[in-house]
């Protein structure tokens, strides 16, 4: 009795929940387009920016980044240009796609910037029955709210973690002396304070290699290694012996030696390295998952290191990480926000608007580039990448000063500033084709 | 921590699940540890002080309860309120006295340049609040109008209990006491209506208070040339930003003591809806008022004494009262404004003249009057000076530029407090605080998910600190 009592209250507030989200979503939409045709009704001769995506472009008003763009744009020439807002939060491509005439028809717009994807389903094979769960909106709230989560839980286990272990904050102290910028920098200032001895013989094996005589190089790699125990020495060091190695086909030497140190994107440059050797390559599982690089390229590498399996001969090692590659969110697009892409592409030039894509804040160029990849047109689109810039920006301030929440995992929606940075990065890939 | 924070809700689940599997003796002594481990989640070192003034206040109660001898009771009571008001006047207002009289003795060139550099005094999270709870106590027990307790632990807890620790209520050992020494009863009712007290302690907190501070902080952040409009825009949503703040935290308070088994004292009771400056005390900050008036100002006077005498008592309690907010001549100045007001209010009423009730033209005049005085005392509390307060002031009477305002902002302000006023309404209009909490249960389902909504939509994730916090 009480059990039912409790399955219908939930049910109850649950259904009145979606409702609202319906509701929200419907007053919110239809606002936004009376903004929309009053502005752009008024303006005739001012260059016409469309931008469409979901909540991370809808978001914001004022401070959203097509009100940025706006902003920006206008700040080197006044009144010249308009940016309209057509994004519609928590839909799929199929949506938008189905909108772009109506939308093209009535802005008239000469160019169109397009961030859009992040609510595609992930997964190549969605079963039919799970497209009306994502019609429902409670769900993609859910799953926004399950990413907020597990970012707020990471944060904490890596404080703890930090606690625990009495690691230092890596912020930067004011030091004595110059501040070590590169890793190269370091290295240097590493060497020049160890013993004469290991400063020797690093020095002959920099002359041996510049001799051609890696034979007597890898020796003195091998006695440099086991004398000296700084780590960011090691780290260095490391990485020229395993060039070395390479270039000598030693492959399974290379991956003992590299397990020496933490892996990091250099690594990640050498995975070819492993998969040439049959012995690591049944350890590169391990491998790969030692180099999850917390710079967004984490997802990259299974299929990087799918394509080096193809090479190796390993075919079955090739597929299953092809698959894991493509259940990954950050590096991989689903066949049908593929086709969708395309379209778009397609819809735009064929009526002479020009097409501007964006990535998503944080995330790597390369998977949206490889959706055009080949095609005769695809230098008549513009691109921007938000990876670099974005990581960087987020490395010397903070995740929170950009962001509001973590609702894509890697990336949120947009404070004023990010919303801002993020508009910066579209005006200045933009800057050669506007007036 | 935060009532709203991961941290806090994880704690509590801890601490309410072993709660409610405890007997009596231990739920005490759970409580006690989790209050220690909750004060010190914010600053373990200051732990020992709050332990120093509740011991010394355990131990003068005792000895007072014990004594027949007029002077011994009276001696103890005096040390007890000495080593309470020394350590709070020192922490947080040893600065403030010692910066104020250095800038003094510079104004009148006694001194050439400031002698005094000020200390770096950390504030002691709810100072206030645990000082005052325990001069109460010990000033009862001296009028006899409390037994004491006979247990150090049980008196202990009732110090430092988690929910009030921080920001209050202030309670009574007459009302809290018994409470702590005698078996609760936790039921499932009881969780419930807890549940939706900490609820809309949230809500008040996180939908209202927080978005409304986006909208007051940069206005009395900026330093340049005030709108009249503008700054009327943030005195409003500094009205209710202060008001869900500390009715959200004192709901949560109750709300949390409620599920186990508590009965904490409500402390808001639809303040704005006061007509004159008495009625307002009697509804907000209800524990503090009450405080004031029993330990300050009747020993003054009160209102027994005469009219002069009842006078000044008014006002040198309102003005002890805006010290007691913060260490700033503006909470000086606005404990003063009440002062003020409290005194014109009894000089330009009569005596047992009938007050206009319910929802007469008259009464809803003499609301919104009131009301608007109120928000202006809210600017001196807000103002981060006394020269803001003058340029702010300014700005409002001479410099409003009627068409030139910020729309989006005024709807902002609209769109925030409207769930709020639409609830307080209600509340009024029923005269029950807790009148959601009775409707059927559909329309309580209709509630929550709108709540909710909200919450997920415009609810601040990193929340500003409760502006009562650093008491």
């Amino acid at each position: 009795m009480r059990f039912g009592r409790a399955l219908r209250s939930i049910g109850c507030f649950l259904l009145f929940l979606e409702i609202f989200f319906w509701v929200g979503s419907f007053v919110t939409q239809t606002v936004q387009s009376l903004g929309n045709s009053v502005r752009s009704s008024l303006q005739s001769d001012v260059y016409k920016i469309v931008c469409i995506g979901e909540s991370t472009t809808l978001l914001g008003g004022k401070d959203s980044y097509p009100s940025q763009l706006e902003n920006v744009l206008n700040e080197r020439k006044p009144g010249k240009f308009q940016v309209i807002n057509q994004a519609m939060a928590g839909v799929t491509t199929d949506v938008i796609l189905n909108h772009l005439p109506e939308w093209i028809n009535t802005y008239q717009p000469n160019m169109v910037v397009a961030m859009i994807g992040i609510n595609d389903p992930i997964q190549s094979q969605a079963k039919t029955h799970l497209s009306v769960l994502k019609k429902i909106k409670l769900v993609g709230v859910a799953r926004s709210l399950k990413e907020n989560l597990m970012a707020i839980f990471e944060e904490y286990r890596v404080k703890v973690w930090a606690f625990l272990k009495n690691e230092q904050k890596p912020v930067a102290e004011p030091s004595e002396g110059p501040v070590l910028e590169t890793e190269h920098e370091q290295f240097m200032a590493a060497m020049n304070v160890a013993p004469q001895p290991q400063k020797d013989t690093y020095l002959l094996t920099l002359l041996a290699e510049g001799q051609g005589r890696d034979d007597i190089a890898e020796v003195l790699f091998e006695k440099f290694l086991s004398e000296n125990t700084n780590p960011v020495i090691q780290s260095w060091v490391v990485k020229q012996y395993g060039v070395l190695l390479i270039r000598r086909k030693q492959y399974e030497k290379f991956v003992s030696v590299m397990d020496r140190i933490p892996p990091d994107s250099w690594t990640l440059e050498w995975v070819k390295g492993y998969c040439q050797s049959e012995q690591a390559m049944q350890r590169v599982a391990s491998v790969i998952d030692k180099m999850v690089v917390k710079d967004g390229r984490d997802k990259l590498i299974y299929s990087w290191a799918a394509s080096c399996f193809e090479e190796g001969g390993r075919r079955d090692l090739m597929e299953e990480y092809l698959k894991k590659s493509m259940v990954t969110e950050s590096s991989y697009y689903a066949p049908k926000t593929r086709a969708n892409y395309t379209a778009l592409k397609d819809l735009l030039l064929s009526n002479d608007i020009q097409p501007v894509f964006v990535q998503y804040p944080m995330r790597d160029i390369r998977p949206l580039l490889s959706i055009f990849e080949g095609m005769p047109d695809l230098n008549r689109i513009i691109f921007v990448d938000n990876g670099t810039s974005y990581r960087q920006a987020v490395n010397e301030k903070s995740y929170s000063d950009y962001f509001i929440d973590r609702a894509s995992g890697d990336h949120g929606h947009g404070t004023k500033l990010g919303n801002r940075f993020l508009a910066e990065n579209v005006a200045q890939a933009i800057a050669g084709v506007i007036p | 921590m935060l009532f709203n924070s991961l941290e806090f809700f994880l704690f509590f689940t801890v601490v309410y699940s072993l709660y409610l599997v405890f007997s009596h003796r231990w739920q005490n002594r759970l409580l006690i540890a989790a209050s220690c481990l909750f004060y010190a989640a914010w600053n373990w070192k200051f732990l020992g002080l709050m332990f120093i003034s509740i011991t010394t206040d355990y131990l003068c109660a005792r000895k007072i309860s014990r004594s027949d001898d007029p002077r011994t009771r009276k001696i103890f009571l005096i040390i007890s309120i000495a080593v309470n008001l020394s350590i709070l006047g020192f922490f947080k207002y040893f600065n403030f006295f010692a910066c104020s009289i250095d800038g003094l003795l510079r104004d009148f060139h006694w001194l050439s340049q400031g002698v005094y550099t000020p200390l770096k005094i950390i504030l002691p999270l709810g100072i206030s609040f645990y000082t005052f709870e325990a001069i109460s106590y010990v000033v009862d027990v001296y009028r006899k109008a409390a037994t004491p307790s006979k247990s150090y632990w049980d008196y202990l807890l009732f110090v430092i209990y988690f929910p009030h620790l921080i920001a209050g209520p202030i309670m009574r050992a007459k009302s809290f006491l018994p409470q702590v020494t005698q078996p609760r009863a936790v039921t499932l009712d009881g969780f419930f209506e807890g549940s939706f007290l900490f609820f809309w302690g949230v809500f008040e907190k996180v939908f209202v208070a927080d978005n409304l501070a986006k909208i007051v902080n940069p206005v009395f952040a900026s330093s340049g040339a005030y709108e009249g409009g503008q700054v009327l825009l943030a005195l409003y949503a500094f009205s209710f930003q202060i008001f869900c703040d500390f009715d959200g935290y004192s709901n949560m308070a109750r709300g949390l003591g409620k599920c186990m088994g508590f009965e904490l004292a409500v402390n808001f009771k639809l303040p704005y809806f006061a007509g004159d400056p008495r009625e307002f005390w009697q509804r907000w900050h209800i524990t503090l008022s009450t405080w004031l008036r029993d330990y300050l100002y009747i020993p003054l006077g009160g209102s027994r004494q005469g009219k002069g005498r009842m006078y000044m008592a008014l006002i040198v309690t309102m003005l002890l009262g805006g010290l007691w907010h913060g260490a700033a001549w503006t909470f000086v100045l606005w404990g003063l404004y009440h002062g003020a007001l409290l005194v014109g209010h009894r000089l330009v009423t009569r005596e047992h003249q009938m007050q206009p009730t319910g929802l007469s033209p008259l009464r809803v005049l003499k609301v919104i009057v009131f009301f608007h005085l109120v928000v202006l005392g809210w600017l001196l509390f807000r103002a981060q000076s006394i020269p803001q307060v003058g340029a702010m002031l300014k700005a409002l009477f001479v410099n409003f530029d009627l068409l030139n305002q910020d729309a989006a902002a005024w709807s902002k302000l609209v769109m925030f407090i409207s769930p709020l006023l639409a609830v307080q309404f209600w509340q009024a209009k029923s005269g029950d605080l807790l009148v959601i909490y009775r409707q059927h249960w559909m329309l309580k389902k209709l509630f929550y998910a709108l709540m909710v909504y909200l919450l997920i939509g415009w609810g601040v994730m990193k929340s500003e600190e409760f502006i009562y916090f650093q008491f």
